[in-house]
């Protein structure tokens, strides 16, 4: 039987059979062995919370139970399996979830695969498990130690003395709701508002800026994206209970850029999301540009052993990693497939387009994908989607098209939305829904429907001449990569059909970053790689949320109450910048309105938690009045941003009232007024995505371990939901307290608590589509998910019961996709089936801010730029500031990791890291302090590690270290201190220290040209011994 | 081949040094292993596998109550130069829990004993007065060490409070490349045994007589003849 | 970096049980040559029998103090940590040198007793004190090479498995012993007119001198051999005390003390002989430290 097969059957009976067979002899023999003798071998070990006996049968530990819950060791968010002391409730051990779609090392097990099957199948009496496990990363394996953490807050905390001085004073829960709602003068300090009076007040937040809202837009809400269903309880508060656009969070300066700019290349929009994976199974060759697949980001624990197993099963696969730096992966034991390039930061655009230029010049590219202009005509020649590549743009400047693509509107043949192409048999101008091939390269007149001629240019044409609008010498040199490897790689790319990718994970953020992930897009385009067997997977990562409605039903409608408007622009000016009032006043005034007076970004709406906070220090349009930050923590993670805003939010006269929501104090909540504490993970109510699955999933889970944070004087735990409930009840908000949603008998339901939220919606998810079984006794009891059974039982119908706990018995739910590929392409579940764009024309409908031009409608390859237009290099020469920067995510540091002793545990510094040739050069070597010149006048002091992993003329510092928060500095609590533990303080941080735009009044940060949101790579900086 | 060995112990701080030239492949001290003829239960560690992602150290710190800085397996990590190339060097070590262990011969009180029926070197926590003989006796640097909770001596004994229960060790439960593989070596149909007889597994510091049960796929002769310490700076941040 | 495992405790072990030994070996010859019918010889012969068995006994102390288990006993004040040491006299584990070490030693400590009370019993009786002596005379020979058989057992170790190592201990012991021996003598004045001690002493420093240089080159051979550096290198820790502490200290300037003494035909003054002894006997404790410190230095 084959062995998929066999787990796909998920049959016990058939697992426990074939798993005596091979391993009587192991669980036999090890039964010899006794308890007292193994107290006195492992003294400090634990107590498994169950063992196989002779007869594989399971034996459980009474003294711990066993559940399941999310792992949030960073923010992929994978599934865990935990073992519970009984009697201290403390998490004891963590690993992997065998259902979940990250976790799993094999095939995923099955939903009907009873939870107990799965462990069995797991163990080593199963014989099944080597090559089938569930695992989690460093990171994930150290989380339980955070709980009892001495720095971790577990009760309402009010500051005392100056914001920022890290002194508090514990109060309760209910008056700091009293507090934080009325308002007074808190502080000694003056009165400062609370919220009951800043919703309530209908007044302009600044009549010199009308279009920016009423005073409760003056609310500044930072969360977390990446808590799943916590951050849409937030957003549900925010957007329709509230009602501010001023909502942040960290993805904008994060590299949201990158999953904008390969969206450039998917669809029509310039606000649209991708970000593809390799598909490692039957991939002959993946590019990994500013990535290190396996050892960070999209989904490590799946990532790694997808990786290693393409790389040491197969032959067939080869894999080259580009990036400033050498990271773990590409081992030595891998040198005939796998190979490390070192690339200048900042340089990937160029080698995005020196790759293109040799495949489109040496027409490596494929042509019956690109020539076709229409579903039906890929379909006459086997492909799954079609591109633009044909599709005529209009190069007359004075034809209202101008860059726009040809209509049939225009020519007399149709409709507006309808474009024409050039048949490639006849020559004539069609319209593109032709299902014939359609001619790639035309340039030349073409007469309208009105007679008129007008000058146009395939997509495909023009892209060949912006790829070739710089010499391969000029591309090579900016990147730093020679030229005949250059041309290597693009054979390669161009020699394996579609079966190569191309993978990026936010480590290409020089001002271009959106550019990049367009051109590199673009490169998979030209093999037609999308959505191929062996190519581009559009669709990892996706949950319930992204793909149904969860909040609307089946089964109870979460969204269904009164609704508040959201008035105005955000603070951070994403949006339409012709339609505010500035533009509109200037256009009146007979004023040129270009530039505008502040950056404005027109393609999508950032969310940025740090241009926010720039908008507040430049009072422009306004300070905010309040500020509620939860789960995040910009002043560490947004590059440039902390010398910037830190002032103006340390000003209680600028900013009134900071309520943080968090199981820490990090670098940003140190300056709250209020410390609301939140639960960490395996005491929440989650349900998420998980960042590197392939199918649609969610982690679901019930608080597995009591909480440590305090109660309110109803008895239940302080944590974010419960706060957000209880001042949106006191402020009267609609939407939480009775009357919450209701179901779609149109029964009104009350919202209470978290659970009263949270349920509802595990009922809906375990209700969508197929409706999930029911569990069995053993499954409740053996997953805890007994000890949650009366909290369904209380707030769903009986029948709803069932189908809900089975899933949180599972730990969630998981789609399964058997068939992987159809043909030479992914099924159509795994699919993104799109029209593929070589040309944007959304993207050349938006105006630049300063210029008031629009944008180009391919990918741009251009110097690093300022928002003025400037080149950066002009503003900080070579001679000065000779190296660029770069900065990349450290596999075992995330944004809360440094709490964990096991992770600080295992480095005890990060590095200033350059090649050593350009040490030399400055007389440094490893191991010596180097300071690190910003043109920002700030510096980076650190230790040098000079090797030849790093590429030439570049600067690397990773990241995840340098905190003064997270316990490393003291605390006062009560007026007692707290030490900082010194781990925790160690290594530089080069956020703070990165630069910003100087061509932007007051504040600013340094921006994608594209998108506006954060960039942070290529930067100009210097060195010097200290 | 030399530009490997000298780019290792230039970036492991001089802490690594080569000792011993004696290359011996790791079949002879399969061989030994089964002539025993019994239960003997080894580890394979492929390293084509490792990506160095460390989940193995912390696992294994939380499974067996260390202390965060005393570990029982460690991944060494640095780079490697092979022609004009870098690479990434991941060396997960451990105690070996050899056939022949140098270790258990010099223990004063019998505390350190390689067990009959399933070939598990173990340190009985009771009779160990702490002398530290075995931790001099050890060839493989800092396996063995001083478990500041117990005040004796602590390493790698497989898991034993797991797998005499029919379950895996920690750190091969949760390696998220699947570069450890555990199982009885004299089991024909284990998956270990199939993956010694397809591959060319070694073992470290073959010369050193000591027949480990730790099996590597993917070293080098340089490497395995390397005396790495589990105490080697952790200069690899990445 | 290998962490140091075996440090200054075990190096004062090595020390003192080989003084010890050394200073009951001179006691035992003394004894057997029939010299101690002199007063002075007798009165010297006894105080070093006492001298050395109290340091056999304190360096015994030395190894229990350095035992993990000991140690974590006093600091959680767990007692039965703090006796664990009891556990070496449960069992005699005939392949572990550290076994057969302790009761080497503890054989050791019982006839140095033993012999020490046959001074008092019948002081003036040489035939009384005399296979008490003989068994001295063995088990001091057996306790100072033990020391270097007891790290030379680890065999894997570059400088430690060195067989030159046991011939070292000896002389070092010896000559240890002597200097307790010349404290003892100095102490109860006694004046060394004819040089005879100066002699002997200088003809066994001038031996230890001999294979100390001969052990120093093989270890720079050995670790030219290995590919690490040198692990006797004076830029070392172990090196430096190596050097400067065991050779030019322990080795060249006693020998240097005691030729001028010779050659100048004049009979040394007793503080001259005091740092002769005292240089003697911080160079061996040198020695024993930096050849501890090499062999965990790789």
């Amino acid at each position: 039987m084959d062995r998929r097969n066999f787990l796909k059957a998920g049959s016990v009976a058939a697992v426990m059979t074939a798993g005596t067979a091979s391993t009587q002899v192991m669980s036999s023999a090890g039964s010899k062995t006794s308890d007292a003798d193994i107290n006195r071998y492992a003294p400090t070990s634990l107590t498994p919370e169950y063992r196989f006996d002779a007869d594989n049968k399971m034996i459980e530990n009474q003294e711990q139970r066993f559940a399941f819950s999310k792992c949030y060791g960073c923010f992929n968010v994978c599934g865990a399996r935990l073992s519970i002391d009984n009697k201290t409730d403390k998490v004891l051990r963590a690993v992997g979830n065998p259902y979940t779609l990250t976790n799993n090392a094999g095939q995923p097990m099955t939903m009907e695969t009873s939870p107990k099957d799965a462990m069995f199948q797991l163990s080593a009496a199963s014989g099944l498990s080597q090559s089938n496990r569930a695992t989690l990363c460093g990171r994930g394996n150290a989380v339980p130690d955070a709980f009892d953490d001495e720095h971790r807050i577990t009760t309402c905390m009010k500051r005392v003395g100056k914001r920022g001085d890290n002194k508090w004073q514990t109060i309760s829960y209910e008056q700091m709701l009293q507090e934080v709602v009325d308002g007074g003068d808190l502080f000694g300090e003056g009165y400062v508002d609370g919220l009951k009076a800043i919703h309530a007040n209908p007044a302009l937040a600044n009549p010199a800026y009308p279009d920016f809202g009423p005073v409760k837009n003056q609310l500044l809400v930072s969360t977390s994206s990446e808590q799943g269903a916590r951050a849409d309880f937030m957003h549900r508060f925010v957007a329709e209970s509230w009602g501010t656009p001023n909502i942040g969070t960290k993805d904008s300066y994060c590299g949201h850029q990158q999953v904008a700019g390969c969206a450039l290349g998917c669809f029509d929009a310039v606000d649209e999301m991708a970000l593809p994976q390799v598909d490692y199974e039957e991939s002959k060759f993946a590019i990994f540009i500013g990535t290190n697949p396996g050892t960070s980001g999209n989904g490590l624990n799946v990532g790694s052993r997808r990786l290693s197993k393409a790389r040491s099963d197969r032959t067939d696969f080869k894999y080259v990693v580009i990036d400033p730096i050498l990271r773990s992966l590409t081992s030595e034991t891998d040198t005939a497939n796998g190979e490390w390039l070192p690339i200048k930061s900042g340089g990937d655009t160029a080698l995005m387009f020196a790759m293109l230029q040799y495949i489109i010049n040496n027409e490596r590219y494929r042509k019956p994908y690109l020539e076709a202009p229409s579903q039906a005509s890929a379909d006459a020649v086997g492909e799954m989607n079609y591109t633009n590549a044909t599709y005529l743009v209009v190069k007359d400047k004075k034809h209202p098209l101008y860059n726009q693509f040809l209509t049939a509107e225009a020519c007399g043949l149709g409709a507006a939305e309808v474009k024409m192409v050039i048949d490639k048999q006849t020559g004539q101008l069609v319209t593109g829904d032709s299902e014939q091939a359609a001619t790639l390269f035309y340039k030349d007149s073409v007469t309208l429907g009105d007679g008129s001629q007008v000058r146009v240019e395939t997509a495909f044409s023009l892209l060949k001449q912006r790829v070739n609008s710089h010499s391969m010498q000029d591309l090579s040199e900016r990147c730093e990569i020679p030229i005949a490897k250059i041309e290597e790689l693009a054979k390669e790319f161009t020699s394996h059909g579609r079966s190569v990718s191309i993978e990026t994970n936010t480590g290409c953020n020089a001002t271009d970053g959106g550019q990049f992930a367009f051109a590199m897009i673009m490169l998979a385009t030209m093999v037609g790689a999308h959505n191929a067997k062996g190519g581009m997977m559009h669709m990892g990562g996706v949950g319930y949320a992204t793909m149904y409605d969860i909040y609307d039903g089946p089964l109870y409608n979460l969204m269904d109450f009164e609704h508040t408007e959201v008035v105005g622009f955000n603070a951070e000016r994403s949006g339409d910048y012709e339609q505010s009032h500035e533009y509109q006043q200037k256009v009146v005034q007979g004023l040129n309105p270009y530039p505008a007076n502040e950056a404005w970004n027109n393609t999508f709406v950032q969310d940025n938690s740090g241009e926010l906070l720039v908008a507040h220090a430049n009072k422009n349009p306004f300070n905010f009045k309040a500020w509620i930050t939860w789960s995040t923590n910009p002043i560490y993670g947004c590059s440039g941003l902390q010398d910037q805003v830190e002032d103006s939010i340390k000003d209680p006269k600028q900013l009134g009232l900071i309520i943080a929501l968090d199981p820490y104090i990090n670098e940003t909540n140190v300056f709250a007024d209020y410390i609301v504490p939140d639960t960490l993970q395996y005491e929440q109510w989650a349900n998420s995505r998980m960042w590197g699955s392939e199918y649609i999933g969610d982690v679901a889970c019930v608080p597995v371990v009591e909480s440590r944070t305090a109660k309110t004087a109803n008895g239940d735990h302080v944590n974010m939901e419960q706060f957000i409930i209880d001042i949106s009840k006191s402020i009267g908000l609609k939407g939480f307290g009775d009357n919450a949603f209701k179901d779609l008998q149109g029964k009104s339901y009350s919202l209470n608590t978290p659970a009263d939220f949270y349920v509802p919606l595990f009922a809906n998810i375990a209700h969508t589509g197929t409706v999930l079984p029911s569990p069995t006794e053993e499954d409740i009891k053996f997953t805890s998910v007994e000890r949650a059974l009366p909290m369904f039982e209380a707030r769903l119908k009986p029948q709803e019961v069932g189908p809900t706990a089975f899933m949180l018995t599972r730990g969630g739910r998981y789609e399964r996709v058997d068939k992987r590929y159809e043909g030479e392409f992914f099924n159509a579940a795994m699919r993104m089936d799109t029209q593929f764009q070589i040309y944007n024309e959304s993207l050349a409908r938006v105006k630049d801010s300063y210029t008031g031009e629009y944008n180009d409608g391919l990918p741009v390859y251009d110097v690093d730029r300022f928002w003025d237009g400037s080149a950066v290099r002009d503003h900080w020469s070579e001679k000065e500031y000779p190296f660029n920067f770069s900065t990349f995510k450290l596999h075992l540091r995330s944004p809360y990791s440094v709490s964990l002793p096991r992770i600080t545990a295992l480095g005890d510094t990060n590095y200033i890291q350059l090649h050593q040739d350009d040490a030399a050069r400055y007389n440094l070597k490893s191991g010596d302090k180097a300071q690190v010149l910003s043109p920002k006048g700030k510096y980076l002091e650190g230790i040098v590690q000079a090797d030849k992993t790093v590429a030439r003329g570049t600067i690397v510092v990773g990241m995840g270290y340098g905190h003064t928060a997270f316990g490393a500095s003291a605390v006062e609590v009560d007026g007692k201190v707290r030490p900082g533990i010194k781990e925790r303080g160690t290594g530089i941080c080069p956020n703070a220290f990165n630069v910003v735009d100087p061509t932007r009044k007051g504040a600013s940060l340094y921006r994608d040209r594209t998108f506006g949101s954060t960039a942070r790579h290529g930067v100009p900086v210097g060195i010097k011994k200290v | 081949m030399l530009d490997r060995r000298r780019a290792l112990k230039l970036l492991a701080g001089g802490a690594i040094a080569t000792t011993g030239v004696m290359f011996m492949p790791a079949g002879n001290a399969i061989a030994v292993i089964r002539q025993q003829g019994k239960k003997r239960l080894a580890m394979v560690i492929d390293l084509s596998r490792c990506n160095g992602c460390k989940a193995c150290v912390v696992s294994c710190g939380m499974e067996n109550g260390t202390k965060p800085n005393e570990h029982r397996t460690q991944v060494i990590q640095t780079s490697a130069e092979i022609g004009d190339k870098q690479y990434a060097f991941n060396l997960p070590i451990m105690c070996n829990n050899c056939e022949t262990p140098s270790c258990v011969s010099v223990c004063p009180t019998g505390a350190t004993f390689k067990r009959e029926e399933d070939g598990i070197v173990v340190v009985d926590s009771t009779l160990c007065i702490g002398c530290n003989y075995c931790i001099q006796a050890c060839p493989y640097g800092g396996v063995r060490f001083t478990n500041s909770t117990t005040g004796t001596v602590d390493k790698c004994n497989f898991c034993i409070q797991r797998t005499s229960r029919g379950l895996l060790p920690a750190c091969v439960e949760t390696c998220t490349g699947g570069a450890r593989v555990f199982g009885d070596i004299n089991d024909v149909n284990s998956e270990i045994s199939k993956l010694l007889s397809q591959s060319n597994p070694m073992v470290l510091q073959a010369s050193k007589q000591t027949s480990p049960n730790v099996f590597y796929i993917g070293l080098t002769q340089e490497e395995s003849n390397t005396a790495f310490s589990i105490h080697s700076p952790q200069l690899w941040q990445r | 970096m290998n962490e140091v495992h075996w440090g200054l405790l075990v190096a004062a072990y090595l020390f003192l049980a080989g003084a010890g030994a050394g200073a009951l070996f001179i006691s035992g010859c003394l004894v057997l040559s029939n010299k101690i019918q002199v007063p002075h010889h007798l009165d010297t012969a006894k105080i070093s029998a006492i001298v050395g068995t109290l340091l056999l006994i304190i360096g015994t102390g030395m190894i229990v103090f350095d035992l993990t288990s000991f140690q974590y006993g006093i600091a959680h004040g767990d007692m039965s940590k703090f006796f664990r040491f009891y556990r070496l006299f449960m069992t005699f584990e005939p392949s572990s040198m550290m076994s057969i070490g302790t009761w080497l030693l503890t054989l050791a400590i019982i006839f140095a007793s033993l012999f020490c009370l046959s001074f008092r019993a019948k002081a003036n009786q040489p035939g009384h004190s005399r296979p008490f002596a003989m068994i001295n005379v063995i088990l001091a020979i057996c306790v100072a090479s033990y020391t270097a058989l007891l790290i030379g057992d680890i065999n894997h170790n570059l400088v430690w498995s060195n067989s030159i190592l046991v011939v070292i201990f000896l002389l070092s012991a010896l000559s240890c012993g002597a200097a307790v021996v010349l404290i003892v003598k100095t102490r109860i004045k006694i004046t060394d007119v004819n040089h005879s001690f100066a002699k002997s002493d200088s003809a066994l420093l001038a031996l230890e001198l001999l294979t100390v240089c001969v052990f120093a080159y093989s270890i720079r051979n050995i670790s030219i051999f290995n590919g690490v550096d040198n692990l006797l290198s004076l830029s070392s820790d172990a090196g430096a005390i190596w050097w400067i502490g065991a050779v030019l200290i322990g080795l060249i300037m006693p020998l240097l003390l005691n030729l001028t003494s010779i050659i100048g035909k004049t009979a040394a003054s007793h503080s001259r002989e005091y740092l002769l002894a005292v240089l003697i006997l911080m160079g061996a404790f040198c020695l024993r430290y930096s050849v501890l410190l090499a062999g965990q230095y790789y």
